[in-house]
């Protein structure tokens, strides 16, 4: 009774036997639905392993278009502790697709939250939707205000110039205010403002709404910009925290799957929108659990190349060189010349 | 480069660069004061490890009192021209609390991030070793609030003449960034130990800032006049 069935002649990388190798041969990618070129602006946002996909895309040849980069009179190391150019708008960690699609609808005025600002840890203001970006806090509540209206002018430029999106979803779980239904990327109190269970709700996002959320943030994208094509990926780091009274493992496993199947469903069913399995890279048995750190959560920087390495290999064939960060000569051109004159100070007083 | 004979006496060692000759010429002969403006030195009086080297110091005796007129400028490299991308800050240290419209908004606390870096390089860690040295009063003298409206900057650009394709910034802008520089200043003597001398109040206009007639023709330094006041305030603050 040998003759055909449906896994005859499929392959290698559908068998496990066959799809197992060396640690850093894994390449789960199937086929992709289109190519990066050396050109196209490409936007990132996400969580926390974001950062580490943003940070890789420009040294792996990519354009990371940052749109709110910070004055360049501002050394790189400073504005890099004030959270510019970590993703193309100084949004900060976004988590969930609740929080993309408010932040979209924040941009285009469609959306404005009760919460304006909270009292930060070290004085100051900081702002709800990304309370750690600003180190210290903001002076005031004008500041504030300031520096979000060229932030969400920002993101809105991210959106119209963008060629590709890639986009991490990290996590289900949130701190919502009752008032608007507006989610704040950590808990109110974690980074300034004061819990209180009258104005904050936890939520733990389900399938069908991370999935309408991610839907609707990718068509409020396409409204905007019809040419811009999107790669969504997992987070695979776990949860630092969980709000639920069970063990954070069991909290991961579910927010993960969510967040697994509602991409799955949101890239199924749009053009131009792939999953790429960076989750997958790094938690796959074939790696053995060699790309988490020994806190078994953070993700090492070998895992992230390998993710990053697959991305290039299916996403970059176009891909140039490496765009050359922006520099500005202004402020050593104006130190130079102080200094100049002041060597001529010193000659004219003799 | 230096006037004043220390083996002759003078007990008061004036150290700093551009904003010292104010001071030389409007103190006349002062056998007292020591003045050097380490700008015309060599080798120079800090090394290539950002630290005032040990023959510089060994120049002077430890007991004399000592005159700190080091830096003064970083808000005029900062913010004198303007910048292509026109900015603007809010400044908790200013009398200028608003920003200008239309102008890019840059935190304060990214600007006074980037201030304290390159102050604490450039002028805290000399002024330390200063205080470290001399076992004396120190006297730091603050930068005179040079910030007069554009038309003297471009008659008087000096080496700034090619570059104001974008103009002068405003006076509020630069205010702000003199402020904070004075605030930040102001903060590093407290903790070093040193006296802090603010510019002198007659030199001032109601907004603080110096007023014309002692202005010199540059776009960031007094004049003889101005010095000339600044010697009598530190006669007063050096009890002499």
């Amino acid at each position: 009774m040998s003759g055909r069935h449906p896994y005859a002649g499929q392959p290698a990388e559908r068998f496990w036997r066959s799809a197992s190798g060396a640690v850093g041969e894994l390449d789960p990618v199937g086929k992709v639905s289109f190519r990066i070129g050396a050109a196209d602006r490409v936007v990132t946002a996400g969580s926390c392993f974001a950062q580490h996909v943003a940070r890789h895309l420009g040294l792996a040849g990519f354009r990371h278009h940052v749109t709110e980069p910070g004055h360049p009179l501002i050394g790189p190391v400073e504005r890099a502790a004030f959270q510019y150019g970590m993703f193309s708008a100084r949004y900060g960690n976004i988590y969930t697709a609740r929080q993309l699609r408010q932040l979209l609808a924040r941009a285009y005025g469609e959306f404005v939250p009760v919460a304006e600002c909270w009292d930060g840890p070290q004085g100051g203001v900081v702002d709800p939707f990304r309370p750690q970006i600003q180190p210290g806090g903001f002076l005031h509540l004008a500041e504030l205000r300031a520096d979000r209206a060229q932030h969400l002018a920002a993101v809105r430029r991210a959106v119209e110039e963008m060629e590709v999106f890639v986009f991490t979803l990290g996590l289900t779980e949130a701190w919502l205010d009752r008032r608007d239904g507006a989610v704040f990327p950590l808990a109110p109190g974690v980074a300034g403002g004061v819990f209180d269970e009258a104005v904050h709700e936890f939520h733990n996002f389900t399938v069908d709404e991370t999935a309408q959320d991610l839907a609707a943030a990718l068509g409020m994208i396409r409204a905007r910009n019809a040419r811009a094509r999107v790669v969504v990926t997992v987070s695979p780091v776990p949860l630092a925290a969980t709000a639920l009274p069970r063990h954070v493992w069991v909290s991961t496993t579910y927010s993960k799957a969510v967040l697994r199947v509602a991409a799955e469903q949101v890239c199924a069913g749009m053009e131009g929108v792939d999953y790429f399995p960076s989750y997958e890279i790094i938690t796959s048995p074939h790696v053995r659990g060699r790309y988490f750190a020994a806190d078994g959560r953070a993700v090492l920087e070998e895992g992230v190349e390998h993710v990053m390495r697959v991305f290039l290999r299916h996403y970059g064939g176009a891909a140039g060189g490496a765009v050359a960060a922006e520099e500005d000569t202004h402020l050593a051109e104006m130190e130079r010349i102080v200094r100049v004159i002041c060597d001529e100070e010193a000659i004219r007083g003799e | 480069m230096v006037s004043g004979d220390m083996s002759q006496g003078p007990r008061i060692a004036v150290i700093g660069q551009s904003h010292v000759q104010a001071l030389r010429r409007g103190m006349g002969a002062d056998g007292r004061f020591a003045v050097v403006d380490t700008n015309g030195l060599a080798p120079a009086w800090v090394g290539e490890d950002g630290r005032v080297t040990a023959a510089f110091l060994a120049r002077y005796p430890r007991d004399m009192a000592c005159v700190s007129m080091v830096g003064g400028n970083f808000h005029t490299s900062f913010g004198l021209v303007e910048h292509e991308r026109r900015f603007d800050f809010f400044c908790p240290f200013s009398a200028e609390a608003g920003v200008e419209a239309g102008r890019e908004i840059i935190p304060f606390g990214l600007v006074a991030t980037c201030f304290r870096r390159v102050l604490e390089a450039s002028m805290f860690g000399p002024m330390t070793q200063l205080r470290e040295h001399f076992t004396g009063a120190m006297v730091h003298v603050c930068s005179p609030p040079m910030l007069p409206p554009a038309w003297h900057v471009e008659r008087h650009p000096n080496l700034f003449g090619g570059k104001l394709a974008n103009g002068v910034a405003p006076q509020g802008v630069r205010q702000k960034l003199y402020d904070l520089h004075t605030a930040l200043v102001r903060e590093h003597c407290a903790a070093i130990g040193a006296r802090f001398l603010p510019p002198p109040d007659e030199a001032l206009d109601a907004q603080g800032r110096l007023l014309e007639r002692y202005w010199a023709d540059d776009p960031s330094h007094g004049n003889a006049a101005y010095g000339a006041l600044v010697h009598q305030q530190l006669l007063e603050a050096l009890g002499l």
